[in-house]
């Protein structure tokens, strides 16, 4: 069972980038990306109830499955987008999802924390490989699975659209 | 006004035990018995009813308020068998004015007082841990099976903001609990 209460959720360091708990702070740069035409691949504009609900059942979801979205923050503390391990209640497996901030595309950010918070999803909780849900319109989120290693395995219909799933590479074995 | 507390003492729920009942932090699998209670007419008091992907949104977004704010829900079991018997806690979503005492019990647990038992024990240790003095519910006018709990429980309507303006608020006087 993955009830396993990360309470506190972990605090992962890269190179460039701190993945961290989300925090009420994170509301305002939330409700931005949720005005910006960036939300069209992440379900679309919500009303500012929702967001908020959002942000609150990510922190749920932590509770409750021991895995969520992080806030990714740069070393110089410029909050940049949202990067973890997603599986709300019907989805088909557990998820590695990401969106950035505007401003912050380009860096090779996205990878750099999606390959950390798969690599902390691994550790603490199951070796079974990943999937990401990826709309095939979505073509830089195509480019960053890419990287990561990830390979376009069959279509599926999710919030009554069809889109791939991608499946990500097995963890290495632990030593 | 009773406000949110800076200081998050309880990043998730305590374990609360009353004569009969346990009253501990939500785990996934008590979902199930949330959806049941949000498909049935009974969800007609509390907005809905919702379909599965709502009903997991509202709960998973309750069970977050924990780590954000120190108070959210709590799932009741009976202390003795360890059968889940439904949900006491304190929530704020977006919009209400403080945090709101609420409860829910599945169907066959009714009649048999334990969402007071478990009210009671809930409005005793947030008024120990928050030091409020009220707490209040917000109760559709319809629902008259939670108007008369509330009441039951010692609480009194006030003319002061609900979630709805139609909502019927009945307050609780934390003072003597603290």
């Amino acid at each position: 069972m993955t009830y396993a209460m990360p309470l506190p959720i972990p605090t992962l360091t890269t190179e460039r980038l701190i993945l961290r708990a989300p925090r009420e702070a994170d509301f305002p740069a939330m409700l931005a990306f949720n005005e910006s035409p960036r939300t069209a691949f992440v379900g679309g504009k919500r009303d500012r109830q929702l967001v908020w609900r959002g942000l609150l059942a990510n922190i749920g979801l932590w509770a409750l499955r021991g895995h969520g979205l992080f806030s990714v923050d740069t070393h110089k503390g410029d909050f940049i987008g949202r990067v973890g391990v997603l599986f709300h209640d019907g989805w088909d497996e557990p998820e590695l999802g990401w969106h950035l901030f505007d401003g912050f595309e380009g860096h090779g950010y996205c990878v750099e924390a999606a390959r950390a918070a798969r690599a902390d999803y691994h550790a603490r909780l199951t070796l079974a490989p990943l999937i990401s849900y990826i709309d095939p319109a979505n073509p830089k989120s195509e480019a960053v699975a890419r990287r990561l290693g990830a390979a376009p395995e069959r279509e599926t219909v999710f919030f009554d659209k069809t889109i791939n799933v991608w499946r990500h590479p097995a963890p290495e074995a632990p030593q | 006004m009773i406000a949110r507390p800076q200081h998050i003492a309880h990043p998730s729920a305590p374990v609360l035990t009353t004569g009969r009942l346990r009253l501990r932090m939500p785990r996934y699998e008590d979902f199930a018995h949330r959806l049941a209670f949000y498909a049935s007419d009974r969800a007609v008091w509390e907005g809905g009813p919702y379909t599965a992907r709502e009903a997991w949104r509202l709960f998973a977004s309750e069970v977050g308020q924990w780590p954000l704010m120190g108070f959210g829900p709590f799932s009741v079991d009976d202390i003795g068998s360890g059968q889940y018997l439904g949900e006491v806690g304190i929530y704020q979503p977006e919009g209400y004015p403080e945090p709101e005492l609420g409860w829910f019990v599945v169907d066959g647990a009714e009649g048999r007082g334990i969402a007071a038992e478990a009210a009671r024990a809930v409005m005793e240790w947030a008024a120990q841990v928050f030091g409020w003095d009220h707490i209040d519910n917000y109760i559709d006018p319809g629902n008259q099976r939670s108007i008369a709990l509330g009441l039951r429980l010692g609480g009194v309507m006030v003319d002061a903001p609900g979630d709805d303006p139609t909502d019927v608020v009945i307050r609780h006087d934390l003072r003597a609990l603290a």
